[in-house]
């Protein structure tokens, strides 16, 4: 505590002869100049950044500050970007990202939920299956329990730039899955037209027929509760997850069977206990699942085929990766950083030799707000390459990032299971 | 409630004028603190005495210490007591080689009722022998990083330090208001942006989320403490202790027309001496407009008057910075004028000392009429940059320099015998 009594003369000491010997170069601006003009790198300076606001435009409010922390984003065929939102309300949002929009419209709130998270999938219909929980621990009494609702509507029309007015969308309840509990991830199977989810307490697995509006539970997918909430769909429906110990779950459709399996996702010594999927994406030109790792914000890759993994590195000091999205060519992006954090974006290149994982900086943009990027939770990619990041804030925005375009040397070999075509990249 | 009286000053020079007089004031310099290089933190304490924070921003590893002024009859020759070094009093010194608490910025705050006074610790030092510190890039590091925002609660009455607190994690707190009757400190952290609330009975602070990237420089407060800021775009922000909630208002502070009202936060704001539910205020934008805001305690978004650029005859500034066109230091004189001032500077590096020019202005807020009543020189020494003023009852102003090493205020006193007005002690920093 205090050396000297209050009131008494600083200790000049302090000030003169106990100081650390610096040199006197510290003073010349040039010598400065390179320790401030350091700040630009702690930024990120590869691809492009702008953000979007959640509205359409100055004729209309957006979605209320308190509502629009973006937690769940989904990409639609046509371009779309269907997003929903955590906090005193839920919000649907779509952005659509061609002329003459370019623009966020809010589609629908849905009253009495707070918060759809890892919980939206778009139907090729265009139609929208979100699922929704309470934000916090202290959901009220008269809340039933996460929804499945289905969002529909014309959210744009006409042209953004003149006179008209925007779109609205409709909602309408399908089930409670679990009362009581939340929705805490979907996923859904277009082949099958079946969306499985996972509930945020007990875990419970479930699956919802789109067309039939049938719903089955199959049981927990961990006894202890300890899941994650994420859940994997292979090109051939297989569902993925996570239990106690990092023990990978399977549910495969064909036998209609939920089962723990002996194999592992990888976690570093001592810290299984922590080890749950934070963030994934599928990526089809290597046919492998990134996923980041909730224990220490580890990338990994899982082989649906093989359930290998293998372990990528650790792209940042931040224990958590929460937000996962893949380029057209193959290339990862990602969002290290938790709950409070200053998040740092990252970028996995597999084209590099032996893979090079980098830490790109923080986020900021210029454009449509002047602001630094801290916590994102959910990511997609467009269908033109933009890859898109949800912002998890009072008051969220949508962000775009449009990564920098690789050199002809490194652009990928058409080697992969499914090279090339069903990603859209051409050489 | 005291009627407003305003003298007009016998001949204040005209507002274009390009230079002006010196103010009749006194410099008191913190001779002690040869290292500190700012004050960002002027408050009148519950005991009518003037406290303030000797920061030092631009030496790593060094605290910002707590002073205390007493005015006497003369200019200049009150009593300047250094009280303690923050950084040792909150257990956090230079010697834990983290990120420095170097300054108090605006985070002093006065209890009315029980005499106590606080003050929360702010972020930008480099740590003890480092070269710089980067806020984004030391993020959460427990061996180098900023640990957070230290509160300490102070006694006036019996000069003790009571107990400390850290009242906000890896941040510093950039702006306060003390709610006295709830016990509740409102906040905004730096460098993420976010409000904060800090129980004093519980001591334990609650995250009402972010505000946007540019940090507001006030919370203010109305007669039902419901406490104020502003967003990025100057959208005023009102969070209601009742409901918890912060919520955005469909009102703004003033800016020009030229901008887009973009870093329009507030930057110093002051209670109407006889209506608790009016407040004056500036915006730390460029040019920064004066206004007037009454606000709705009961959930409306209030009425908002510019009265234009706090400066005014400068017009559209090609070379303006927030620096060289700075504005702040707002008080009321006894005279019912309010008075602030406002740095007219051609752009140049931060640590120059050509052209500095820091007028100090009044306001006669009825009619709007602004004077430049003169500049602080002193000599050769000529003030750039004022961040806050704070008065005492007898109308005796002090305000708090920016930017010369060692840190100093100046003491200046309104041309009035008789106070015609007396504005409440200040619940904000």
């Amino acid at each position: 505590m205090l050396k000297q009594p209050i009131g008494s003369e600083p200790d000049q000491a302090k000030y003169t002869t106990q100081r650390p010997q610096l040199s006197p170069e510290l003073s010349n601006p040039e010598v400065r100049n390179l320790v401030w003009g350091g700040r630009k790198s702690t930024h990120v300076v590869e691809g492009y950044f702008v953000c979007r606001r959640l509205r359409y435009n100055s004729q209309y409010r957006g979605i209320p500050a308190g509502s629009a922390a973006i937690t769940s984003l989904g990409a639609a065929s046509n371009g779309v970007i269907y997003g929903g939102t955590t906090g005193e309300q839920a919000w649907v949002l779509a952005f659509n990202p061609t002329p003459p929009f370019d623009t966020v419209s809010p589609v629908v709130e849905l009253p009495g939920e707070t918060s759809i998270s890892r919980s939206l999938v778009v139907l090729k219909s265009g139609d929208v299956i979100v699922g929704t929980r309470w934000r916090d621990a202290d959901a009220p009494k008269e809340w039933k329990g996460g929804a499945l609702y289905r969002v529909k509507g014309s959210p744009f029309w006409a042209d953004a730039v003149q006179e008209w007015p925007r779109g609205r969308g409709e909602f309408e309840q399908l089930a409670v899955p679990v009362a009581g509990e939340g929705i805490a991830a979907l996923a859904f199977d277009e082949g099958r037209r079946r969306l499985y989810g996972v509930t945020d307490r007990t875990g419970q697995f479930f699956y919802y027929d789109i067309d039939s509006g049938k719903l089955q539970k199959r049981g927990n997918v961990c006894p202890a509760w300890h899941h994650s909430e994420n859940l994997l769909i292979t090109p051939e429906g297989i569902v993925l997850t996570t239990a106690i110990g990092g023990r990978i779950v399977r549910f495969d459709p064909e036998v209609d069977k939920l089962e723990v399996l002996e194999s592992q996702v990888p976690t570093n010594p001592g810290r299984g206990v922590y080890a749950r999927i934070d963030s994934h994406v599928y990526e089809p030109l290597s046919g492998l699942f990134y996923i980041g790792d909730k224990a220490d914000g580890m990338l990994y890759t899982l082989d649906p085929r093989t359930l290998q993994t293998r372990v990528i590195g650790k792209p940042s000091d931040r224990i958590r990766i929460r937000a996962l999205a893949a380029a057209k060519d193959g290339r990862i992006f990602g969002m290290a950083g938790g709950d409070g954090d200053i998040g740092q974006m990252f970028i996995y290149d597999p084209y590099k030799a032996g893979g090079e994982l980098r830490n790109l900086g923080i986020p900021l943009t210029a454009v449509e707000e002047r602001r630094y990027g801290f916590e994102y939770t959910a990511a997609c990619t467009g269908p033109q390459g933009q890859i898109y990041f949800g912002e998890n804030e009072r008051e969220g925005k949508l962000w775009i990032y449009f990564p920098s375009y690789m050199s002809p040397t490194q652009m990928p070999a058409k080697t992969g299971p499914q090279a090339g075509e069903e990603s859209g990249w051409m050489p | 409630m005291a009627k407003r009286k305003q003298k007009k000053s016998a001949a204040p020079p005209p507002a274009e004028a390009p230079a002006g007089p010196d103010v009749e004031a006194a410099m008191i310099v913190f001779d002690k603190l040869p290292l500190s290089d700012t004050c960002w933190s002027l408050l009148t304490g519950p005991d009518d005495r003037f406290y303030a924070a000797g920061c030092t921003e631009h030496t790593g590893g060094v605290s910002a210490y707590l002073l205390r002024y007493t005015p006497q009859q003369e200019l200049g020759k009150g009593k300047l007591e250094y009280l303690f070094d923050i950084g040792e009093a909150v257990g956090e010194p230079p010697e834990t080689m983290r990120a420095a608490q170097c300054k108090i910025h605006y985070c002093m705050l006065s209890d009315p009722d029980s005499g106590i006074f606080y003050g929360a610790t702010h972020l930008s030092a480099a740590p003890w022998g480092d070269i710089g510190y980067s806020w984004f890039g030391s993020w959460k590091e427990l061996h180098r990083s900023f640990i957070g925002s230290y509160l300490f609660a102070f006694d006036t009455r019996s000069d003790k330090i009571l107990w400390t607190d850290m009242c906000y994690p890896w941040e510093g707190s950039r702006c306060m208001a003390l709610d006295h009757k709830r016990g509740l400190i409102h906040g905004v952290a730096f460098p993420r942006s976010h409000y904060f609330t800090y129980d004093l009975e519980k001591r334990a602070h609650t995250d009402h989320g972010r505000t946007g990237s540019v940090n507001p420089q006030c919370i203010w407060l109305d007669s039902k403490f419901n406490a104020y800021t502003t967003d990025d775009h100057g959208y005023v922000l009102r969070f209601s202790p009742d409901k918890g909630k912060l919520e955005q208002l469909d009102i703004r502070t003033p800016f020009a027309s030229y901008s887009d009202g973009w870093h329009n936060v507030s930057y110093d704001v002051v209670e109407d001496p006889n209506d608790p539910d009016v407040v004056y205020g500036c915006s730390w934008n460029i040019p920064s407009h004066i206004f007037r805001y009454r606000m709705d305690p009961n959930g409306g978004p209030g009425e908002m008057r510019d009265y234009g650029p706090a400066l005014p005859g400068i017009g559209y500034k090609e070379l303006g910075t927030f620096f060289t066109d700075h504005v702040g230091g707002l008080v009321f004189g006894n005279d019912g004028y309010l008075y602030y001032c406002a740095s007219d500077m051609i752009r140049e590096a931060w640590e120059v000392t050509s052209d500095r020019k820091c007028w100090l202005m009044r306001m006669n807020v009825e009619t709007g009429e602004k004077e430049r009543i003169g500049l602080f020189n002193f000599g050769d020494f000529k003030a750039a940059y004022v961040s806050r003023a704070a008065r005492n009852k007898a109308g005796r102003m002090v305000f708090a320099d920016v930017i010369n090493k060692p840190t100093r205020l100046y003491e200046y006193e309104p041309p009035v015998s008789q106070a015609a007005v007396q504005p409440p002690l200040r619940r904000w920093g």
